[in-house]
């Protein structure tokens, strides 16, 4: 079927068209399959209008905010492997995705087959941008701690940079760094953390991390907050310490292991099994690349919740994947941030809260 | 913030503003002290040059024929042998979003003679703060109103609401479920009432039949004022309607259609805008809706501002209402066919195109299970002293009765 081709081809080999044909035979192929063994997904479904499947913008599209309103899963309750929970920005709610045990495989495949082309087949010695407490103490245990511990089994000689004050173990580093002294090395954290507790301790080092491979995730407001975009992030790491191997990713709880992940062109690609659309807000019509609109992520992952087709509360913006033959293929994404809020007026609860909160 | 509001640091600093408040004897009901003072704040806000809407419909409220109009009809339920008096101390604690609820709330309890502590949101809106700076200046003018009243502000803390909370005589809870159920472990004392405001919603109904005999600026006047109703607070006031519910024929959509089309006319006209976070909202609210009923004419989103709903039947879906234009739309084939669905949450009902009987008897008919207010269309948002079923002057006073025995 479709998606063993997705998986088997190289990541980011495929030319735009053949992609999305055997994506979307997948996805109409997942949309049935949901509507079969989830009711209320079929419901939703069945009040928007009918349409041939022709293109994957024909694909439903559920937002992610009913995942924290709805029970949305097409397994029965005993076939439940894990249940993912977030809590996004909107509130006390949570998300909640159900797992299978073939789901989560599936999520770490497709995962292992993007870090593979990343990273290269080795297992590099790897720091990890946080504390060692955020995979070991199950209190902290959050979609922090899954990140590590999703990225973890791509290194070994794991250094667990931070302390849980977010100070930096400078001897331990400075130890790590002679060992694997002239080695391709890993490093993975959180976008804050990597440039607040790394870069800008070691920065005036003198260290060479031109043989490094960087990845991050997990957001740019804060560091917009401080005036540091992707570029100048990009910059600051190859001048100060020789770092250019820089990979921001793009993923969530929702879509678990269907990641875009950036390349030296400094956009997100999507991989062989997952897209991405972006659409109009406000008709929640499909918009041509370069244009800026909510972004809906498609991935053939999920089947034991109906998440393969999610509109998300991000804005960007696409462009078409290079030809495999000059860089990475794959609809490319650039992330732009968090749709804002309205303050929307009314007496309601939320406002309430704000009432005796603010 | 103005000068006029006093931030809070801590419990110690509540108890001693409690106890500076309850110094002053309360003021008789309708003093003219309070008088002028309402109708001073009435000239200052129709002065201001801010003409908001709820600004205007404040002012005109506060204004004094209208207080003398109040003052007569306090008297008049008064008599000999029975009298009205203030509480006391009435805490307020008013929502954060529709900026004019404090005022009244405090009005009210001041008028009737009561002292007044009122906690302020740090978030308040463009109105809320324009009021508080015309409060600011009118109020040093009026010593004896602004010995008996505090504004207040300060964040979340249970040591602060406990230690006003166990100074007053009334508390008020405005803003719904979650600050009801907050601001309720702070213990009351023994004497003392409490007015609630929980989580309502609300409805419209139209007479299919008569809606058909309007002309077309008569149904835009309609679609105006429903229009006033729903999207004042952006659909999610308590009195806004969620439900457009068409009584009478079962073939009743090209009236629904023909009016949400004017509906859509106003909302373009008067430049309402709906946010991109917003609109996502209405689509998952739609979708949610959706799973919960059958749409038999699907789901369809052509225009951000307005979208209808059609179910075969009574939907509520009272949880994470999105607003802004989200109407589900039903019919039934006479107004008691409401009855059943009403539930407590049910707040207003505005309505068009019914006689005064037919609602006494819907009304009837609920006995209490619901709606508390039955208005005509366009007037949803007025205040008025009864609200959510209580008279709030009632519920501001005590009544003492006086007997003699004759000898």
């Amino acid at each position: 079927v479709s998606i063993d081709v997705l998986f088997e081809r190289p990541q980011y080999s495929m030319h735009d068209d053949e992609r999305r044909a055997l994506l979307l035979s997948e996805l109409a192929a997942l949309t049935a399959h949901h509507e079969r063994h989830c009711e209320p997904y079929a419901k939703m479904v069945a009040a928007l209008p009918s349409r041939p499947m022709a293109s994957l913008e024909d694909v439903p599209f559920l937002p992610v905010a009913l995942f924290k309103t709805h029970r949305l899963l097409s397994i029965p309750d005993d076939e439940i492997f894990k249940v993912m929970t977030s809590s996004g920005t909107t509130g006390q709610q949570v998300s909640r995705i159900y797992l299978d045990r073939a789901t989560a495989e599936r999520q770490s495949r497709a995962l292992a087959a993007i870090m593979t082309r990343v990273l290269g087949p080795r297992r590099l010695p790897m720091i990890v941008v946080d504390t060692p407490n955020v995979v070991r103490d199950r209190a902290l245990f959050s979609a922090r701690g899954a990140g590590v511990l999703g990225m973890a089994s791509f290194g070994r000689h794991h250094f667990y940079a931070l302390d849980d004050d977010m100070n930096l173990d400078e001897n331990g580093l400075r130890g790590f760094l002679d060992r694997f002294h002239g080695d391709p090395v890993l490093i993975f954290g959180f976008t804050f953390m990597v440039w607040k507790y790394l870069y800008q301790r070691i920065r005036r080092w003198d260290v060479d991390l031109s043989r490094a491979t960087l990845v991050h995730s997990g957001g740019w407001k804060r560091l917009q907050e401080e005036a540091v975009g992707n570029a100048e992030f990009r910059q600051a790491w190859a001048h100060d310490t020789g770092l250019h191997r820089i990979h921001n990713f793009y993923g969530m709880v929702e879509q678990v292991g269907s990641v875009f992940v950036e390349d030296d062109d400094g956009l997100l690609h999507a991989p062989n099994f997952a897209d991405v659309i972006v659409r109009d807000p406000l008709t929640l019509q499909p918009l041509p690349h370069g244009t800026e609109g909510v972004i809906q992520v498609l991935s053939a992952l999920p089947t034991s919740y109906p998440g393969h087709s999610l509109l998300t509360e991000d804005i960007g913006t696409t462009y078409p994947g290079l030809d495999p033959a000059e860089g990475w293929g794959g609809t490319r994404l650039r992330v732009v941030g968090r749709i804002p809020r309205a303050e929307l007026r009314g007496c309601s609860d939320t406002h309430a809260v704000d009432v005796v909160a603010s | 913030m103005t000068g006029v509001v006093t931030p809070v640091a801590d419990a110690s600093q509540a108890r001693s503003l409690m106890a500076a408040v309850a110094a002053e004897e309360p003021l008789p009901p309708f003093s003219d002290a309070m008088v002028s003072f309402g109708a001073a704040l009435s000239r200052s806000l129709s002065r201001s040059g801010r003409l908001l809407p709820e600004i205007t419909a404040l002012a005109f409220w506060t204004r004094r024929a209208e207080l003398e109009r109040m003052r007569a009809s306090f008297s008049a339920r008064e008599s000999d042998d029975s009298i009205l008096v203030p509480r006391g101390t009435v805490l307020h604690f008013p929502p954060a979003n529709v900026d004019t609820i404090f005022v009244y709330s405090w009005l009210l309890a001041a008028l009737v003679g009561n002292r007044n502590v009122i906690r302020l949101s740090e978030r308040l809106g463009p109105a809320a703060q324009h009021i508080i700076d015309v409060v600011a200046d009118v109020l040093p003018d009026h010593p004896e109103v602004a010995a008996r009243t505090a504004l207040v502000r300060y964040g979340h803390d249970r040591d602060t609401t406990d230690a006003l909370s166990s100074g007053c005589d009334v508390r008020v809870i405005w803003g719904g479920d979650e600050s009801v159920r907050r601001i309720r472990e702070s213990p009351l004392p023994a004497h003392a009432a409490e007015l609630t405001f929980p989580d309502r919603s609300s409805l419209a109904a139209i007479a299919t039949d008569w809606y058909d005999g309007l002309d077309g600026t008569e149904r835009d006047d309609l679609a105006g004022q429903l229009f006033n109703d729903a999207y004042w607070f952006d659909q999610r006031g308590c009195a806004s309607p969620r439900l457009v519910v068409w009584v009478g024929r079962a073939d009743y959509r090209a009236a629904a259609d023909d009016f949400f089309g004017r509906l859509k006319a106003v909302t373009r006209a008067r430049n309402y805008v709906v946010e991109a976070s917003t609109h996502i909202s209405k689509y998952a609210y739609a979708l949610a809706a959706a799973a919960a009923a059958p749409l038999p004419s699907g789901l369809t989103m052509p225009d951000p501002r307005v979208t209808v709903l059609q179910t075969g039947a009574h939907l509520s879906l009272g949880e994470d209402f999105c607003g802004a234009g989200m109407f589900i739309s039903y019919q039934i084939d006479r107004l008691s066919d409401l009855a059943p669905a009403v539930t407590r949450r049910d707040q207003t009902l505005v309505h068009a195109g019914f006689a005064q009987s037919e609602l006494v008897s819907l009304a009837r008919q609920v006995n209490g299970r619901g709606l508390d207010r039955l208005v005509p269309i366009g007037d949803a948002l007025l205040f008025d002293r009864v609200w959510d079923g209580y008279d709030l002057m009632d519920s501001f006073s005590r009544r003492v009765t006086i007997r003699t025995r004759h000898v």
